[in-house]
């Protein structure tokens, strides 16, 4: 794993490298089976598009040797020659990058409170307020502000909540993001505005 | 205030970011986002309704092989 030269392309932002590690471990975790599925459809071009994010991600979070595997699994699929072999090399190849990873990273911070202390809400509302702005903006900026927030954000937001906005926002889902943040101050009956 | 040139801030260029693949949004904006505003998009619908908003990105930074609208049809 060409950890240095990644981390060089993300910035030199070691939060941001690892967040973005964590986010690729997620949503790679079922790439493989989503490829099958579509071979099975007999849909070649979302197999090869899969095998190709694969493959980019891979690149641009220095898994090189995974890049290569997918980058062979696309051609496989695309000239339709040695599929289930390729397939099969990708996904030990996966498995092998995807465990190395959850190995190598730090625990997140997860919220401590089993309940919301209303005194600590102004202490949440002041980043919630700004992360809508950010969204709503589509601002590349939203992916940082989210991992310094995610301390105060703990302070109000239930495990499930700071979850899956640390997911949407990382994963730049931005209109899903904004659905959270709704129901979030739904919840804790702040304005947003 | 007066109108010190030295003191205005240098506009900061924006760029847009649109690719299927949040990785690929994560490391580029990643490398562009202390020097650069940037904005993103995840297919070429939205990325086109951010180039049509009243802040025109100076730069669009399109992955070439998008499900739904590929690149010709959000370039074209």
């Amino acid at each position: 794993m060409d950890t240095a030269a990644a981390l060089k392309r993300s910035g030199g932002n070691l939060n941001r490298y690892e967040s973005l590690l964590r986010r690729f471990a997620e949503s790679q975790a079922t790439a493989i089976d989503d490829i099958r599925v579509a071979m099975v459809a007999k849909d070649t071009s979302t197999a090869r598009r899969l095998a190709h994010s694969l493959k980019g991600a891979a690149a641009n979070l220095g898994l090189s040797a995974l890049a290569e595997v997918a980058a062979r699994a696309e051609s496989a699929i695309e000239s339709e020659q040695d599929i289930p072999l390729a397939l099969e090399s990708l996904s030990h190849s996966l498995d092998s990058s995807l465990d190395t990873i959850r190995r190598a990273l730090p625990k997140e911070a997860a919220p401590t409170n089993s309940a919301v202390a209303v005194k600590d809400l102004a202490v949440a509302t002041q980043p919630l307020v700004r992360l809508k702005k950010l969204l709503e903006n589509d601002d590349g900026d939203a992916a940082d502000f989210i991992l310094d927030a995610r301390p105060s954000l703990c302070e109000v937001l239930t495990v499930a909540e700071i979850d899956a906005l640390v997911q949407q926002v990382g994963n730049f889902a931005y209109s899903n993001a904004l659905q959270s943040l709704s129901a979030i101050a739904t919840r804790l009956s702040i304005p947003l505005e | 205030m007066g109108a010190s040139p030295q003191l205005k801030p240098l506009q900061q260029k924006l760029i847009l970011i649109v690719d299927d693949t949040p990785t690929n949004i994560g490391v580029i904006s990643g490398a562009l986002r202390d020097s650069y505003k940037t904005k993103v998009a995840t297919n070429g619908a939205k990325a086109l309704s951010i180039a049509a908003e009243e802040e025109k990105p100076d730069l669009i930074l399109l992955d070439v092989m998008m499900p739904e609208m590929d690149t010709k049809s959000v370039g074209g």
